[in-house]
């Protein structure tokens, strides 16, 4: 009986510490970025670098051929997506690919981070959380609008909604 | 002794018939029981389930795409009847799935829950969050690239050999899902409801002759 109960309370646990509690609250609890809801019937993921190494490499992420968004180093951007699954892209002379599952009415995070490589640095993009955006937020900045492609919402649009 | 018994079957005579008064005034031809027990019930989209994992998945060893099987932890109720048992078996699916690697990189999972199998129809199933990046060495590695900076030596080469942790989820994992969909499912009615339709079923002249004897 005693086993099962500790398997069970170190399975919620474990459940709890994977879990990406996306959507709960659109904008992080601790966060210095006021992040608004997805439209309705729309999903959204913020894209983020912390600053790092490779300050001088952009991590360019694309679905596809489409560009979604540059990120430069200690930015972020807030792109709205259909619901269903999406397969985000960055490349340098290694490439790195997410699949992500956008619901309606959600937001995820996702972190690009640039690894060291042997001619130029490598991006690495991967799921993130509310957490570790709110814990990076107070050095971030919005992507410049010239670098936002396809979905990404624009200054005005963010101030507008949030 | 004879006036008693007729004096006792004048009064129950009397009791039943006041008895059938009262009852021609209930609509005994509707089925009591239609609106206590509605044939059809709808378990409503955004219905918060518990769903457990019935397999080992991990960044290194699952492959996007790939299937797992799924278990409702508790049923769902929908005033307060039984519309889906607990143990109902259903799939989920690996969304993304990438292992560990060089310069610290880290092992990454997405798994979701895509539907649970009620009957021969499939209750679609959202907001499964279970997953994301394991442990990383990122830093350590950006720490020998700038030490290797300042060293003669090339430290930071060290780094295509550092791994991050790998993600393993095991089986048996409990986390919350959501209904994706208002799931209307025909339901028997209940004994309660079937033992109010019994009555109705009987033609109105047929008690008077019960209670007459």
């Amino acid at each position: 009986m005693k086993l099962r109960v500790l398997t069970t309370a170190a399975a919620l646990s474990l459940t709890a510490a994977l879990a990406v509690p996306a959507g709960a609250a659109d904008t992080p609890t601790g966060s210095a970025i006021s992040i608004p809801e997805p439209p309705a019937g729309k999903g959204q993921i913020v894209f983020f670098r912390p600053s790092g190494m490779g300050m001088a490499m952009g991590c360019t992420v694309k679905e596809g051929e489409t560009k979604v968004s540059s990120l430069g180093n200690g930015k972020y951007v807030v792109v709205v997506a259909e619901p269903g699954t999406h397969e985000y892209l960055v490349r340098s002379e290694a490439k790195d690919a997410l699949t992500l599952l956008v619901e309606a009415d959600e937001t995820q995070f996702v972190r690009c981070h640039i690894k060291m490589g042997i001619m130029a640095g490598r991006p690495d993009i991967a799921p993130s959380t509310p957490e570790e955006f709110a814990g990076a937020s107070e050095h971030l900045k919005l992507v410049d609008d010239d670098d936002m492609g396809e979905g990404a919402l624009r200054a005005a649009e963010l101030s507008s909604s949030s | 002794m004879q006036r008693v018994l007729s004096v006792v079957l004048a009064t129950a005579l009397c009791c039943a018939s006041a008895t059938l008064r009262a009852e021609d005034s209930i609509p005994v031809t509707e089925p009591a029981g239609a609106e206590v027990a509605p044939s059809q019930v709808t378990v409503p989209s955004f219905t918060e389930v518990a769903v457990q994992i019935l397999a080992e998945l991990g960044s290194k060893t699952s492959t996007k795409g790939e299937t797992f099987p799924i278990r409702l932890v508790n049923a769902i109720i929908v005033d307060g009847r039984e519309i889906v048992p607990a143990g109902t078996e259903g799939v989920g699916e690996v969304i993304h799935a990438k292992g560990n690697g060089g310069m610290g990189a880290a092992g990454e999972l997405i798994l979701t829950a895509r539907y649970l199998q009620v009957g021969d129809r499939q209750l679609p199933l959202r907001s499964f969050h279970v997953g994301g990046t394991a442990h990383d060495r990122i830093g350590l590695v950006d720490t020998l690239a700038v030490a290797s900076a300042a060293s003669p030596l090339p430290i930071g080469l060290l780094g295509f050999f550092i791994k991050g942790n790998q993600l393993t989820v095991a089986s048996g994992t409990v986390a919350t899902a959501r209904t994706a969909a208002d799931f209307t499912i025909e339901l028997p009615p209940t004994p309660e409801a079937a033992a109010a339709e019994v009555p109705a079923a009987v033609p109105q002249d047929q008690p008077t002759g019960e209670v007459a004897q």
